[in-house]
């Protein structure tokens, strides 16, 4: 049974008599201890599907379809207090910006012992030894000392550190990391990550990592989903996605992708910039944008297509349409 | 015999020192740090020079000081040759003519109640290069060039997307053909789609214009795509400056081989020939620089060599090597990869 299974998920939002979908008919399927990696642009709607699944959308003006199985349980079947419960225990988020996730007048160590106590009855000195604990599992220097500074005397590596002790403090089997590294430099980025690949591993911690960076993904994530507009138009194991991409968007984000090592050729960028969601074209979404665009593209809604291997599907229509001439033929 | 042409840009042992703010005494001078210390450059006509570091490294002062948004505390620095003072002001229009900077956020760098084509007039009428019935033209032909319609000249800011908007940014840089470029991270807030266009139409005018652009990022594939030339700051400090191709080849600093190997990667292939060093800890506050070599509380080549006491005593110069690129590392030629996981702990 996988971990997370997550199937038809649909966000959408209401303006008016219109309604557009943000994140649309999403599925993914996560085993323990693996990682997935969500990549899009901005605007795609990959952190709006995590925060769906995480449960933080409940109650907003947002509109939110599907089911969401987590360790076999469903999520939207639960009691709102067990749901609570398993927020922050068993499913766990980071996000971007570290210094806005923490309270800037609170001391590191109050506000991992506040999180440690609205889960669970802890003593306050057998919750400061946890939280201890974490901060040194995330090998922060001198967790004793850090306990007792504020957010604005960290770097900005040492405060994603808090935010991931926070994370892992009670061991939960998922994390979910909304572009952990994005405000962190070079440097700092490669020690985030080391530290995630090796809790996720010393854990058998579960790891949906959210970014806009192909080359993290690379690094870090057994599969890989692509979103563009709210729609998933490609997935299969990362190696795969990466070296043959099947649809054309993939291949348009790597070709404009600058190569570290590569003699300098010139970048093909894709013309234009992603459509608003309430401008998207008809059919695929990427057909406006798209240099192998055919009259079907207009008509017709994408379909995902298992290419060439049954784990790596793209949901364009020049796949579905060599199926078919092969399937006639 | 013809005279060498002079480079595009030189900047000559600038230092910035910026004073502390902090617990002081009334009347008590206040403690200085220095920002950037003793930076010599040169960028040459149709060239870029990637200016790559971490934050607070200087990148930013040092493309400020030149555009003379900072005061400089010593140092020149020569555009074609002749010597530009930031600080006079009767100077500061000759400046602006041969010194543009674009800025890396593209929704605060344009003013939001201007329209395109009043921001694009601008340059033309404080240069006084254009007046009247031709200044519509020539900023019709700006928007041409960096691949927008005249049309759009109406319009405001906030009625583009962000690549179009650094395409403007672009544009009104470029409008008088200013020799030199000081491009501030033009392409961290955009998508990869979108980050290529505007990297191509940077190259384009490398390449047609022959200008010359010091471009600072951080996104070092960014970097290795675009510039001939790299220079890497550590602390307010050069650290290493030579040919991109050589350096990301073979580093002669190991600070330097850190942040290549830190580089992300798409390919498999690429990313097994480059294990990432990963170096701990923060980079240290400018109040409190390590004596000696700056780097060396996070240097893994110090630790493998068992903490040489020349590394504390002895601050590195920036010194030429046998192939002509520069490197203030003592031991250079060792620079380029561990030989083994570092594993010794210096105090």
């Amino acid at each position: 049974m996988a971990l997370l299974d997550v199937t038809d998920l649909t966000v959408s939002i209401n303006a008016g008599a219109r309604t557009a979908a943000i994140v649309e008919n999403l599925s993914l399927h996560l085993e323990r201890g693996k990682c997935l990696g969500i990549v899009g642009e901005s605007g795609s709607g990959k952190s709006t599907a995590a925060m769906a699944i995480m449960g933080l959308l409940a109650g907003g003006p947002l509109q939110v379809s599907g089911r969401v199985l987590f360790d076999g349980s469903d999520l939207a079947q639960m009691r709102p207090a067990e749901f609570r419960k398993l927020q922050g225990t068993g499913i766990a988020m980071i996000f971007q910006d570290p210094m806005s996730s923490l309270n800037p007048v609170m001391r590191i160590g109050d506000q991992i012992v506040e999180c440690l106590q609205a889960h669970r009855r802890l003593t306050k000195s057998s919750a400061r030894g946890r939280a201890i604990e974490a901060l040194a599992r995330v090998g922060m220097p001198d967790p004793e000392g850090m306990m007792k500074r504020y957010p604005h005397q960290l770097s900005g590596g040492q405060r994603q550190r808090v935010m991931i002790a926070m994370a892992i403090v009670f061991e939960p089997k998922l994390l979910i990391a909304d572009e952990p590294t994005t405000a962190l430099d070079l440097t700092i980025q490669a020690q985030i990550l080391h530290l995630l690949k090796q809790l996720s591993r010393d854990l058998n911690m579960a790891l949906v990592l959210i970014t806009h960076d192909l080359g993290v993904v690379a690094g870090m994530a057994d599969e890989v989903i692509v979103l563009y507009s709210g729609r998933d138009v490609e997935r299969g194991p990362t190696q795969e996605v990466l070296e043959n991409p099947q649809h054309p968007y993939t291949r348009g984000l790597l070709g404009a992708h600058p190569s570290m090592d590569g003699e300098s050729a010139r970048l093909t960028p894709i013309p234009g910039s992603p459509p608003a969601i309430w401008q998207r074209p008809s059919g695929c979404a990427f057909r406006d944008r798209c240099p192998e665009a055919f009259d079907n593209c207009a008509l017709e809604d994408p379909q995902p297509v298992a290419m060439p291997l049954p784990a790596h599907k793209a949901a364009c229509l020049l796949h579905a349409r060599a199926t078919q001439s092969k399937e006639t033929a | 015999m013809r005279p060498t042409p002079n480079p595009a840009l030189r900047i000559d042992r600038l230092s910035v020192e910026f004073s502390a703010s902090g617990n002081r005494k009334l009347f008590e001078k206040p403690a200085t740090f220095k920002a950037l210390s003793d930076v010599s450059l040169t960028i040459r006509h149709g060239e870029v020079l990637g200016l790559i570091g971490e934050s607070g490294s200087g990148k930013t002062t040092l493309g400020k000081a030149i555009v003379g948004l900072t005061e400089t505390s010593a140092g020149g620095i020569q555009v074609n040759g002749q010597n530009i003072d930031p600080s006079n002001s009767p100077e500061r229009l000759n400046l602006a003519r041969q010194v543009q900077m674009v800025f890396q956020d593209p929704y605060s760098s344009l003013h939001p109640r201007k329209t395109i084509g009043r921001i694009l007039s601008e340059p033309f009428l404080i240069q006084k290069t254009a007046s009247g019935p031709e200044l519509g033209d020539r900023v019709d032909a700006l928007l041409r060039r960096v691949g927008l319609s005249p049309d759009h000249a109406a319009r405001y800011p906030q009625q583009f997307s962000g690549g179009q908007r650094q395409r403007i940014a672009i544009a009104r840089a470029i409008a008088n053909d200013p020799p030199v470029i000081i491009a501030d991270e033009p392409v961290s807030a955009l998508d990869v789609s979108v980050q290529a266009q505007i990297l191509n139409l940077l190259d384009d005018l490398r390449a047609k214009q022959n200008m010359a652009m010091l471009f600072i990022s951080h996104d070092l594939s960014v970097v290795r795509h675009l510039c001939q030339h790299i220079a890497v700051m550590y602390l307010g400090r050069i650290v290493e400056i030579g040919p991109a191709k050589e350096m990301t080849a073979a580093a002669a600093h190991p600070y330097t081989a850190a942040l290549m190997s830190a580089a992300p990667r798409v390919k498999a292939r690429n990313r097994a020939q480059a294990a990432p060093i990963v170096l701990s800890g923060d980079v240290p506050s400018h109040a409190a620089i390590p004596s000696g070599c700056p780097f060396r509380t996070r240097c893994w080549l110090f630790e493998q060599k068992g903490c040489p006491a020349r590394c504390r005593t002895e601050v590195p110069k920036l010194a030429t090597l046998p192939d002509g690129r520069q490197s203030a590392c003592l031991f250079p030629d060792e620079a380029a990869r561990p030989m083994q996981p570092a594993a010794v702990a210096c105090g």
